[in-house]
């Protein structure tokens, strides 16, 4: 505010109005665009127009360097009968089942906990969000690290309470657990700050009134707090959905999408056939389908949540 | 400690509450600790390792009374490390420099601004929010093929300034922002752009440090354009370059974890200066919402 003051009250330049009314009119319907157009221009060109040419991109086939040709709906012929593909989505699709109520779970929980009366608040902050400074590359390493069938610290763990040692990252059920446990691991500190920001701008008067009717601190949770972070839930949702489906890091650090292709994801099989079989046309096709799967689980969700928000 | 903090009742302090109350709080921090020992078990046994001189199965975190730096230095010294640090440093800098300038001013015009087509634009924008990453990562990359932009700062920086969310959280964000201080500096004759940048840009502070955060984490973090677009030690960032360090069978831990650790170092640092924005930044953009 002290900045803002000193800003109002220094000498003031001459002002505008004297300018030409036209010249002045020309300034209010063009200014606003001034504002958008550097956002505009980049974004029609490294977003629009490529979204543009991967729908046409899927009507060709053929290597980049030999050049693209026009092959119809082959593309889309193609994909309906690749076993490989609908494995990889049903290994994306379980592994987004499993982390979304898994990570906004122990995220609401954290928020739940650091929003109780503690003391050192900051301190158990920075400690719980500690893992979000690994990007997912650094934490597939780490969790490489950690779960080493030889002698990895997991395993030792493990074997203290007598259990021999676990291959995870060789043993197909096993694999997209994992992932999620990395996912869980790296990313919940992020919802936690998120719902904890929620938390608190509740205010506070409506605990005190639900505690005069007599409300238990689980009551309120579920009564005042929950309905409340509605909207934040929402959001959180919809971006886990949007972001999980995209998995993509994990598995080829880890695994390469292996064994066999137990952790092969989508995103994982778009890149291998764009950039090792140099099928173009044909990963393109994929991408627009996860576009489209996205797009009608992201909308849904919206659908869902409104109707529930009136009661 | 909440329920006593209601002023016109007076509330017994019953000792069965307050009992209740003992065994929750020592819940609390039970649970806690849990936590966070899951959540920083793993980073200390990380840098035990990379601490130690050569590699062992057993990691004894006694290493901590007698370290050596032996695998940091040959991390950067003896290996292309250092030029995958600058690489990130040049482009997870300009593009977050790029989206707070660009973001900001969109979200300027969007919170305050009428002008025809805004909500169309404004939704096209959000809506893309949709939108995969390989879905416009194939077509960039036979776009940076063709103009040759293959292994370059330029295609590592520039599509990241497409992305929207930026757009969005500045909107929210002005929006909570008082107009009469606008008012207040267009009566003193202050132009449009004047005010965007001494009245809008002081007050969006908050909002500008978790924006700058996000952006960076993100971009500091990218995998996926990066293995496809830096093609060699000239432009390749971290994380690509630190996914070929554990190799399939015969990995040198003593190096993958060191490298591990200095990747989080920059970010660590960003953080513990930042953190204090977290929260009001993102309480700031919540607000608005009804």
């Amino acid at each position: 505010m002290a900045q803002l003051t000193g800003v109002i009250t220094q000498p003031t330049p001459a002002p505008e109005t004297l300018a030409a009314p036209r010249s002045v009119r020309i300034k209010k319907t063009l200014g606003p665009y001034a504002f958008i157009l550097p956002k505009v221009l980049i974004f029609a060109v490294f977003m629009l127009y490529p979204l543009a040419r991967a729908v046409t991109l899927t009507f060709q086939g053929g290597a980049i360097l030999q050049g693209l040709h026009w092959v119809g709906f082959r593309n889309y012929g193609k994909i309906v009968h690749d076993e490989l593909f609908w494995t990889s989505l049903k290994n994306t699709v379980y592994y987004t089942v499993l982390v979304i109520p898994t990570v906004l779970i122990v995220g609401i929980g954290l928020a739940a906990l650091l929003n109780r009366p503690i003391r050192f608040r900051p301190l158990w902050i920075v400690l719980l969000i500690v893992p979000n400074v690994a990007s997912t590359v650094a934490a597939s390493v780490i969790w490489s690290y950690l779960l080493q069938t030889d002698g990895g610290v997991i395993n030792r763990i493990i074997g203290v309470f007598g259990f021999g040692p676990i291959n995870f990252l060789g043993t197909p059920s096993y694999v997209i657990p994992v992932f999620v446990a990395l996912e869980v691991w790296r990313g919940a500190g992020f919802y936690m700050i998120l719902f904890l920001a929620a938390m608190q701008s509740i205010p506070k008067h409506l605990y005190d009134a639900a505690a005069i009717d007599g409300a238990t601190g689980a009551q309120a949770f579920r009564l005042v707090t929950l309905p409340l972070m509605r909207p934040t839930i929402l959001f959180a949702t919809v971006m886990a959905t949007i972001w999980n489906l995209q998995l993509f890091d994990s598995p080829y650090v880890m695994t390469k999408g292996g064994p066999g292709h137990a952790s092969t994801t989508v995103v994982m099989y778009i890149y291998q056939q764009a950039f090792r079989y140099d099928s173009m046309g044909l990963a393109a096709t994929m991408s627009l389908i996860l576009l489209l799967i996205i797009m009608t689980l992201a909308l849904l969700q919206l659908v869902v949540f409104r109707k529930e928000v009136q009661f | 400690m909440s329920v006593t903090t209601a002023p016109p009742v007076v509330i017994e302090r019953d000792p069965k509450i307050v009992r209740n109350e003992r065994l929750k709080n020592a819940a609390t921090y039970l649970l806690l600790i849990v936590a966070c020992t899951l959540t920083t078990g793993p980073i200390v046994f990380l840098v035990a390792t990379s601490l130690k001189e050569t590699y062992t199965r057993t990691v004894d975190l006694s290493v901590f009374l007698h370290p050596t730096f032996i695998n940091y230095h040959k991390i950067w010294y003896e290996h292309p490390f250092k030029d995958w640090m600058r690489n990130s440093l040049i482009v997870a800098t300009a593009v977050t420099i790029g989206i707070l300038f660009l973001d900001s001013l969109a979200g300027y015009a969007f919170a305050r601004k009428q002008f025809r087509g805004k909500d169309t634009i404004f939704f096209l924008i959000l809506a893309t929010l949709m939108v995969p990453l390989p879905v416009t990562l194939l077509p960039i990359f036979l776009l940076a093929n063709d103009i040759g932009w293959i292994d370059t700062y330029r295609a590592l920086i520039f599509p990241a300034l497409a992305y929207p969310v930026g757009v969005f959280m500045m909107r929210q964000f002005i929006q909570t922002i008082p107009g009469e201080l606008e008012d207040a500096a267009r009566i003193d004759g202050m132009s449009d752009f004047g005010i965007y940048f001494r009245v809008i840009l002081p007050l969006c502070i908050p909002g500008l440090a978790v924006l700058g955060l996000y952006t960076f984490t993100t971009s500091w973090g990218a995998f996926l354009w990066p293995l496809i677009v830096a093609t060699s030690d000239a432009t390749r960032t971290v994380p690509p370059g630190l996914a070929t360090i554990p190799g399939q069978y015969n990995t040198d831990w003593g190096l993958a974890t060191a490298a591990t650790v200095a990747s989080m170092l920059p970010m660590l640092f960003i953080f513990l200066i930042f953190q204090r924005y977290l929260r009001q930044g993102f309480a700031g953009g919540r607000s608005t919402k009804g």
